[in-house]
């Protein structure tokens, strides 16, 4: 009889330590993470400054050093969070009540973290911050793109806190001034190169994942047709894609990726970390020319010859009296409406221009995780002069090929329109660029379809 | 009477963790699933309006919802019936003749269900590239070089190219299922079967299937709802619902709308159909298979 209710109550406490421990381990855990900093109580004390950084290419240390810079400057404590998955983190964190003070997480990210907080309307205006000094000292028209003022009403939400100009990128060691191949500028020589390196075996162009094309889409269209008819393209005018400048952007990327691409391209492109099999085939000489930014130079590192030289050229011209139109790619940093400190936060979106950030910036390094191998990676502040001090070499140029004075620099993204169920841009725009490169898709299903998105597009504009 | 209230007692507090647990991380997420799906919001902060249904209404008008759908349809099917035909198949021959080396490919057939989900698709990654992979190169090699294709790349191909790796990896599962209940089939059935002069495929059709027909019925379940899960799985490896959405599947859609487009109410909407449509699926299948049970 006693053994029965000693195994009954064994039995009992069994189960509730097992219900008790699940329950536990499901408890949210404030102590971990990557949390760095004092007090973790929540509060919203005019002296805690709550930062979240996406952690990605450039690094965890650089954000470490800035956060210390403005401490010292500030006389404030900061609490650093930074991840990988910042948009998981936040969105758990947001739930809870828990809302940073600033955050660095950019436009056209595959979760649309920040998208989605523009599209909640909550996302603080911070148009008073960049006051006429800052604007002063800021490189012309940065602030003046739809990556800054997303709902195109002249407020600022987003500061641009990072850019990087894109184009083609090309194997230099092929490509350039005395090299197997010269250096087109037009479209015609574009594709007559294309012939001359099918005839050696080599395609002419790749891409890594369709979603690249979004910085050649932007440039063409403002090469294309200037930059008011780009302005209108972003904010959804209905002829953008039927207009004589719209369907000779389409028709163009069409005549590119149907005769000239890379044959494995689209098998690559879609497939998890193929995108860099397709970047590797430009290194290797199969593939010459291929959308993308300087950050492709680090993330290539690992299997790049020492003696490869990487190119950036503008998007090609249609004629060479064209002035050449450079897309740059800006990074964003925000302030959400509901952020305790909006005070100290948009004093750190002004330090993030001070010269003391510039510099801790150009000189950035990254440790690869894989040999631990330290590296440059220099990050450029949008102001004036900032990437005049970056050392001499193919980022250097790239830089002032943004900056020439026969060169319009653009930047903006599509504007930011109400939510649209089913309608995901970069799908809708960049994927038929698969199916079109395969036959399987013609220029004018590719039209309708886009006129199709725009009217939507338009009709949710906010 | 006291004993019986004291045993009553013991039972409830044996049962209530595992019911607590259930409600909590299975009824009450569901319940929500559906209760969002009727709210317009984007999933972040916890600003939401009242829609009613017209997440649904907008579901059904859109295309990519339902090329989605389509995809997952085929995969459903096609993946079900080559695998119930492999693994019956294999489990017949290594159940009932004297092939050498059972117990070898037994366990070679079941090691795709050691590996997990990311491996495998990995490994079909490498098989399918175009240039390098395994596919490619042994029909270079054996002179059907005009049989090669971009397996992930062609998007008339490449939902067969998801079907064949889901296939490879279920095969070994099944087979082990059937071939257990194979093993239960008294042996004088089979003999009786042979005195009489059945032939070794009558005896297939006439004893074997009969008998494991309620083994197959559970399994049919099984197809549909794990086939579901790990299409999500192998297509966000694979090929993230590319060429242009020709290998998209529900839930990689539900997932990318939620999480990626701001509409995670529509995401739940999503999330609605998918559970509405393998349990109305599970039900069809089960009606439509329904037997008398052959006892032995």
């Amino acid at each position: 009889m006693k053994r029965k209710v000693v195994k009954k109550v064994l039995a009992v406490s069994l189960v509730s330590a097992m219900t008790v421990g699940l329950l536990a381990a499901c408890g949210s855990d404030s102590g971990s993470g990557s949390s760095d900093g004092g007090s973790s109580d929540g509060g919203s004390s005019d002296n805690v400054l709550k930062v979240a950084a996406f952690e990605g290419g450039n690094g965890a240390e650089i954000w470490k050093q800035i956060t210390a810079a403005f401490e010292e400057e500030y006389d404030c404590e900061v609490e650093l969070e930074l991840s990988s998955e910042l948009d998981q983190v936040l969105t758990k964190n947001i739930q809870n009540g828990d809302v940073p003070d600033v955050v660095y997480y950019n436009l056209g990210q595959e979760s649309g973290f920040t998208e989605t907080m523009l599209k909640e309307q909550a996302v603080a205006d911070i148009s008073d911050v960049f006051d006429d000094e800052l604007r002063g000292k800021m490189l012309d028209g940065i602030l003046d793109g739809t990556d800054a003022q997303p709902y195109g009403d002249g407020k600022i939400y987003l500061a641009p806190i990072f850019y990087t100009p894109t184009g083609f990128w090309y194997n230099a060691t092929l490509v350039g001034e005395g090299k197997q191949y010269a250096l087109p500028t037009t479209w015609d020589e574009f594709f007559a190169l294309g012939e001359q390196a099918k005839a050696d075996g080599r395609s002419l162009f790749t891409y890594p994942q369709p979603g690249y094309f979004d910085a050649t889409i932007y440039a063409m269209l403002a090469q294309a047709g200037g930059l008011d008819y780009y302005n209108s393209a972003l904010e959804y005018d209905a002829d953008t894609w039927t207009s004589e400048e719209g369907t000779k952007v389409l028709e163009t990327i069409s005549e590119l990726v149907s005769n000239y691409l890379f044959a494995d391209t689209v098998s690559n492109a879609n497939t998890d970390g193929g995108f860099k099999i397709n970047q590797q085939a430009v290194i290797d000489g199969d593939a010459l020319f291929m959308p993308n930014g300087n950050w492709v130079i680090g993330e290539m590192a690992n299997s790049t010859p020492s003696d490869y030289e990487w190119g950036m050229m503008g998007v090609p011209k249609w004629s060479a009296d064209e002035t050449q139109a450079v897309y740059t790619f800006t990074e964003q940093m925000w302030i959400p409406a509901d952020a305790p400190n909006i005070d100290l936060a948009k004093e750190f979106i002004k330090f993030m221009y001070s010269d003391t950030v510039v510099d801790l910036c150009l000189a950035n390094k990254t440790t690869n995780a894989e040999t631990g191998e330290e590296s440059d990676a220099p990050i450029v502040v949008p102001v004036k002069g900032a990437a005049d001090k970056l050392p001499e070499g193919v980022t250097k140029d790239s830089y002032a090929a943004s900056t020439a004075d026969d060169v319009v620099a653009v930047t903006g993204t599509w504007a930011t329109t109400a939510p649209i169920e089913g309608l995901n841009m970069k799908d809708a725009v960049y994927k038929p660029i698969d199916s079109i490169s395969t036959g399987d898709m013609s220029v004018e299903e590719w039209q309708e379809q886009l006129v199709g998105v725009w009217e939507q597009c338009a009709g949710a504009l906010e | 009477m006291n004993r019986k209230r004291a045993q009553g007692r013991f039972v409830f507090f044996c049962i209530a963790p595992a019911a607590i647990l259930v409600t909590l991380f299975v009824f009450i997420p569901t319940i929500n699933v559906f209760r969002m799906s009727l709210y317009r919001m984007g999933g972040i902060t916890n600003r939401k309006t009242f829609v009613g249904l017209n997440n649904f209404k907008s579901l059904f008008n859109d295309t990519n919802f339902l090329q989605a759908m389509q995809n997952t349809i085929a995969i459903i099917v096609l993946v079900t019936i080559c695998t119930i035909i492999f693994a019956v198949l294999f489990a017949a021959i290594l159940s009932r003749s004297n092939v050498k080396g059972k117990n070898f490919f037994r366990v070679i057939f079941y090691i795709p269900n050691i590996l997990s989900i990311v491996v495998i698709a990995g490994i079909f990654g490498a098989i399918y590239n175009p240039s390098t992979g395994l596919l490619n190169t042994f029909l270079e090699a054996i002179g059907l070089d005009f049989l090669t294709q971009q397996w992930m790349g062609n998007q008339r191909i490449v939902l067969y190219s998801i079907i064949f790796a889901l296939v490879w990896q279920a095969i070994g599962y099944y087979m082990v299922m059937y071939m257990a209940s194979m093993a239960a089939i008294p042996e004088d059935l089979y003999e009786a079967a042979s005195l009489d002069g059945a032939s070794e495929m009558k005896i297939f059709f006439q004893v074997t299937l009969p008998l494991i027909w309620s083994n197959i019925r559970t399994t049919l379940t099984f197809y549909i709802i794990s086939t579901i899960n790990l299409s999500f799985q192998f297509v966000q490896i694979m090929s993230n619902g590319g060429p242009n959405g020709h290998s998209e599947v529900v839930l990689n859609y539900m997932y990318k709308q939620a999480y990626g487009a701001s509409v995670y109410g529509y995401g739940m909407a999503i999330g609605v159909v998918i559970f509405v449509f393998s349990f109305a699926l599970a039900a069809i299948v089960n009606k439509i298979t329904d037997r008398e049970v052959l006892e032995f």
